[in-house]
């Protein structure tokens, strides 16, 4: 981060043959520290969205959850329909320009094996 | 007949392709499913329907209407269709204020729009063959010009909408709801009472107090080296899910998320069953008042008939328009049921323009004026109602229909008529008719409610 006043900018590419929802928050997730979610009808994509000023974010961690629902598939195939999916970060706006991450942090629910959630942290430095 | 089976195919096709576009969008929505079914204005103008005398409070998106005169031959052989092309069309910008006619204004009072039901006008069509090979088509349509609803009415309605919009709030996202507590300790999960105000203590001691201080950009690396322990100490205390960079191993972090995900996981669940409690709740609360009729209402209904005769196209002349008035004061029997019943009052008032076949010369129509007056009585249960209709004829054509009714809702979608009485003509006056109606509902005869005000 630098000590400007410039936007950083999130993009979230959901890939999966399931159905997503993607929600990004700032240093926690909580309602009060939501910034952002994609709309009903684009699967857990959500277009690039002002995150904050880059003196603002400096040390700060920005977490995007997506739940995915794969309840349309076989729970045998399951696990490999979240192999199989993909997420793609990007943040623009930074010194670094544009930078995309991907990354898959998992957590299938007990009781239904068909809902999972993945989150992934971005701090920015 | 066959062209009239070849229409109702396409619609009915219509109905099937149009399901369920979208299954996600379904839990925020309020489903009309109970909508009423009326007789249809194209068969009133004909005095062929069981009452004449009718004021629905909303319609379904598509509805069959079939009636037989139990004195003629035939089965169930006069045919009726009504459609509210309301329901037809995707409203994405309806809300549900909107739909049942209130605003709320900026000082948190709310308003009526009395003319709201304007925009479920219907239209009708029937099909109806007379002992004298005339055969009937007619066309009609319908709509409540004006309507006063009760305020109680109207609060319970807001009150249902609000505790709808907080619900899908709510209901959202488990993890955000989880999050804000899952770190408070309960007591449940203490050996002892001083174990557990220990550790509320420790939690109390660092999550009160503000979040450490964040450095700015260019910080010195001791001044941020600083801020990462405390911020450590902060999330470990305060922050749930666990973050991976709080734990100095992974067997570690790993024996907090099992921790965590346990706890989510059984949150997720009791959520569940209490939402879709409530969820279910909400849909009957608004279906009950939704169905509520107003304390007054006025409806206006026109319909236009054309009689051809003995089966020839080209052997036909305008039969009867007619264009009426239906004024209707209901007053609860029990206000505090659940569903309610009435006692409906109504006036109606009706002008008719009808052509007939001369006689001599037979080629030549005869055309004739009447006024209709009448009056109706209507107590209305759950699921039956049992009316009296009282109808004066004046002017070129004289008489009165004296009509009792009965009506059952055998399910949900379909009712059962029967009425029986003088139906103004001199002779071959008796009604003796008997109908059955089947309303279907439309894919999109639903409200979506917005998740914030």
């Amino acid at each position: 981060m630098d000590d400007s006043a410039k936007h950083v900018k999130i993009d979230v590419k959901v890939g999966t043959t399931g159905s997503a929802e993607t929600r990004v928050y700032l240093d926690t997730i909580t309602a009060d520290n939501r910034i952002c979610e994609s709309d009903d009808a684009s699967n857990g994509n959500i277009p690039a969205t002002k995150a904050g000023i880059n003196r603002k974010l400096f040390l700060r961690t920005l977490i995007v959850n997506t739940s995915l629902n794969f309840s349309n598939i076989p729970d045998s195939a399951v696990k490999d329909a979240i192999k199989m999916t993909h997420i793609i970060y990007t943040l623009d706006g930074g010194p670094q320009g544009e930078k995309p991450f991907n990354n898959l942090d998992a957590i299938v629910n007990d009781s239904d094996i068909s809902s999972v959630e993945i989150t992934k942290r971005i701090e920015f430095v | 007949m066959k062209n009239i089976c070849t229409i109702l195919a396409i619609i009915l096709f219509q109905f099937v392709w149009a399901q369920d576009p979208d299954p996600e969008i379904k839990e925020k929505e309020i489903s009309f499913d109970n909508l009423e079914v009326p007789n249809t204005p194209a068969f009133i103008l004909l005095d062929e329907a069981p009452t004449s005398i009718q004021r629905p409070n909303s319609t379904r998106a598509f509805a069959l209407d079939l009636i037989q005169d139990v004195t003629e031959d035939g089965v169930l052989g006069n045919l009726a269709v009504e459609v509210t092309p309301f329901w037809m069309i995707q409203h994405t910008h309806m809300t549900p204020e909107k739909y049942y006619g209130i605003k709320t204004q900026e000082d948190g009072s709310v308003s009526q729009n009395f003319f709201s039901k304007l925009r479920l006008a219907s239209v009708s069509a029937a099909y109806m063959k007379s002992a004298d090979s005339i055969t009937n088509i007619s066309i009609g349509v319908r709509t409540t010009l004006f309507e006063i609803k009760r305020q109680d009415d109207i609060k319970d309605y807001k009150e249902a909408l609000q505790q709808a919009q907080k619900y899908l709030n709510n209901s959202a996202n488990y993890m955000e709801q989880y999050n804000t507590q899952c770190k408070i300790p309960k007591p449940e999960n203490y050996r002892s009472e001083t174990a557990f105000q220990e550790a509320m203590q420790t939690y109390k001691g660092i999550c009160d107090k503000p979040e450490p201080t964040r450095p700015t950009v260019g910080a010195t690396d001791e001044e941020i080296q600083k801020y990462r322990a405390a911020i450590k100490e902060y999330r470990l205390a305060c922050y749930c899910p666990p973050d991976p960079r709080d734990y100095d191993t992974t067997a570690q972090f790993e024996a907090a998320k099992e921790w965590y995900e346990a706890g989510l996981n059984a949150f997720r669940e009791k959520k569940r069953e209490e939402d879709n409690f409530t969820a279910k709740d909400l849909d009957v609360a608004f279906k009950e008042i939704t169905s509520r009729k107003p304390l007054f209402a006025i409806d206006l209904a026109a319909a236009y008939n054309q009689r051809f005769f003995g089966n020839t196209f080209n052997d036909n002349t305008a039969g009867r328009f007619g264009i009426w008035s239906t004024l209707t004061l209901s007053s609860f029997l029990d206000k505090k049921k659940t569903n309610r019943d009435y006692f409906n009052v109504y006036g109606f008032v009706r002008y008719l323009d009808d052509t007939r076949r001369g006689i001599f010369p037979a080629a030549n129509d005869d055309r004739f004026n009447a006024f209709d007056l009448g009056v109706k009585g209507e107590l209305e249960f759950d699921k039956l109602s049992v009316a009296y209709e009282y109808i004066n004829r004046s002017g070129d054509m004289e008489g009165y229909r004296s009509v009792g009714t009965i009506r059952y809702q055998l399910i949900n979608d379909i009712f059962l008529t029967g009425s029986f009485g003088n139906n103004f003509e001199e002779t071959d006056d008796l009604v003796t008719l008997f109908g059955i109606k089947w309303g279907i509902n439309g894919a999109l005869q639903s409200i979506t409610i917005p998740q914030s005000d």
